[in-house]
């Protein structure tokens, strides 16, 4: 079993990377965009970070910097869908693909790039670093309660009535993808500073994480209120990293660190199937 | 009120003309695949003219785009889904009709003229603001979208055979509110149907589309 120490650890992480399972809501389910640049906004904010501390920069103000870092790569995807008709699937791959090297560029042509003993938002204790959390997943939930985020929600729902009623659904998706990405990065960045590093290759399986936690936390906390569900993601992205610690540190099961995408498919396997069962005896009622 | 002058959209319409007098309503009547609903998506801006021009209330509104036509046209479709969103309850979608007049916010008063206007259909939708859409029926549904696309200020309403899905009964309940609420606030409409029964009761004039002209239909009197 795992310790007070690793639980609290896992919790931690959960908490930062649940601000990355906001991220990719926002765009699988809010906006119903299937956005693939997850991971590489997820590394361009870690990067921003890295080099900004490494260069004397105020934690906070990093964190902010790379939100807009994010923010740009969502809005090149979103350009390259609504300008260029690329397809949002195909358009997230290259922009993540083309992220990599751009990213290597931001941390000079260095693969990672450590910064342990610089000054970042959990030097002192780890509260800072909570309290931007907390601060970001409020401003979020806050935005969907909004009328910009009923009509955010209304072009993931239905484009033709989003248009009917006089919503830019071109403005609005891009909106959309620039501040799911922001939040991404902002989640890399923080990651990065609680870990001390950031590595050009951090960002793979970030998106599938967030999917996980997103996951999890909507089958426990199924909020009828659309915009809590942010609260679920966080919670789902805290819970993941408990199964994943737990399943880890379990003699019976002798699951090792490699088989860590194993387990996370395997909990994302289960989840849709028990989803699938529930709706299946729902009809049949 | 709305001017439609030499609209050519491919084989559909071929130099289509139509003035309609502001405070007027107008029934379009016309078998299937005659261009009636291309002719409201030239109207509403969901449909690009090869040639010519829209004009509504003294703007020539041709190449706006459809989202930006929503404080003047409003539009309710054929397709009911396209009309509302089934995810949300009574009150979100009704927040999101005010909108289109361009706030972020809606006041009491227009929730309390929402909610009168959802009693006219009689099916007590006014006291069940917080159901979710997708829980109400046909009927009640295509009550919902009449009420919305009448909400906020708007100049043209299009009414693209609304009662089509719909019984001989709620039909009627529903045509009935229609004339109700478009003579109440003086509304300039155009609408399409298939139900001949209508013809010659609903609005002032009737007009039948042929061949891709749009032709006077007499009323008795």
């Amino acid at each position: 079993m795992i310790g007070i120490q690793e639980l609290l650890t896992s919790i931690e992480v959960g908490l930062i990377l649940g601000v990355v399972a906001i991220g990719v809501f926002m765009t699988f389910k809010t906006i119903n965009f299937a956005d693939m640049t997850c991971d590489g906004s997820f590394v361009s904010g870690a990067a921003v970070t890295a080099v900004l501390i490494r260069n004397g920069a105020n934690p906070y103000f990093v964190v902010l910097a790379s939100m807009i870092a994010g923010g740009m790569a969502g809005v090149l995807t979103g350009i390259l869908n609504i300008r260029y008709k690329v397809a949002d699937l195909l358009a997230g791959i290259i922009v993540a693909y083309t992220l990599y090297s751009v990213n290597l560029m931001v941390m000079g042509n260095v693969p990672s790039i450590a910064f342990v003993d610089h000054r970042t938002i959990f030097s002192d204790s780890a509260l800072p670093a909570v309290v931007v959390v907390t601060l970001l997943v409020a401003a979020v939930t806050c935005m969907m309660f909004s009328g910009f985020g009923l009509k955010l929600r209304a072009v993931g729902y239905n484009r033709q009535f989003a248009t009917t009623y006089g919503i830019d659904v071109n403005k609005m998706t891009v909106l959309g993808l620039a501040m799911s990405n922001a939040m991404i990065a902002a989640g890399g960045s923080i990651f990065s500073q609680f870990q001390g590093f950031c590595d050009v290759s951090g960002g793979f399986g970030m998106l599938v994480m967030g999917l996980a936690s997103i996951m999890v936390g909507t089958s426990i906390l199924h909020f009828k209120r659309e915009p809590l569900l942010i609260l679920s993601c966080v919670t789902g992205s805290i819970l993941y990293r408990i199964f994943i610690n737990i399943a880890l540190h379990s003699d019976v099961l002798g699951i090792k660190t490699q088989n860590l995408n194993l387990v996370t498919g395997l909990i994302m396997i289960g989840i849709m199937i028990m989803k699938g069962g529930v709706k299946r005896n729902a009809k049949a009622k | 009120m709305l001017k439609l002058s030499k609209i050519c959209v491919r084989d559909t319409l071929k130099f289509l003309d139509l003035s309609v007098a502001a405070g007027e309503r107008v029934l379009v009547v016309g078998g299937n695949g005659t261009g009636k609903s291309t002719l409201f998506g030239v109207i509403s801006g969901r449909a690009t003219p090869e040639h010519g021009n829209v004009i509504v209330d003294g703007h020539d509104v041709t190449m706006i785009p459809a989202c930006r036509r929503t404080h003047a046209i409003s539009s309710v479709l054929q397709d009911m889904k396209a009309g509302m969103i089934e995810e949300m309850t009574i009150m979100e979608n009704m927040k999101l009709a005010y909108m289109r007049a361009g706030g972020s916010k809606v006041s009491k008063a227009d929730i309390d003229t929402f909610k009168s206007k959802l009693s006219i259909f009689g099916m007590n939708l006014e006291s069940r603001s917080h159901e979710y859409v997708r829980n109400l029926s046909g009927g009640e549904r295509q009550a919902l979208s009449i009420v919305m696309a009448t909400s906020a200020n708007y100049k043209l309403l299009l009414l693209d055979e609304v009662t089509s899905a719909l019984s001989q009964r709620v039909s009627d309940l529903v045509m009935h509110s229609i004339d109700e609420i478009t003579s109440m606030e003086k509304t300039t409409c155009l609408m399409i149907t298939h139900d001949t029964r209508y013809m010659y009761s609903f609005g002032d004039r009737t007009l039948e589309m042929k061949d891709s002209v749009l032709r006077e239909v007499p009323r008795s009197t």
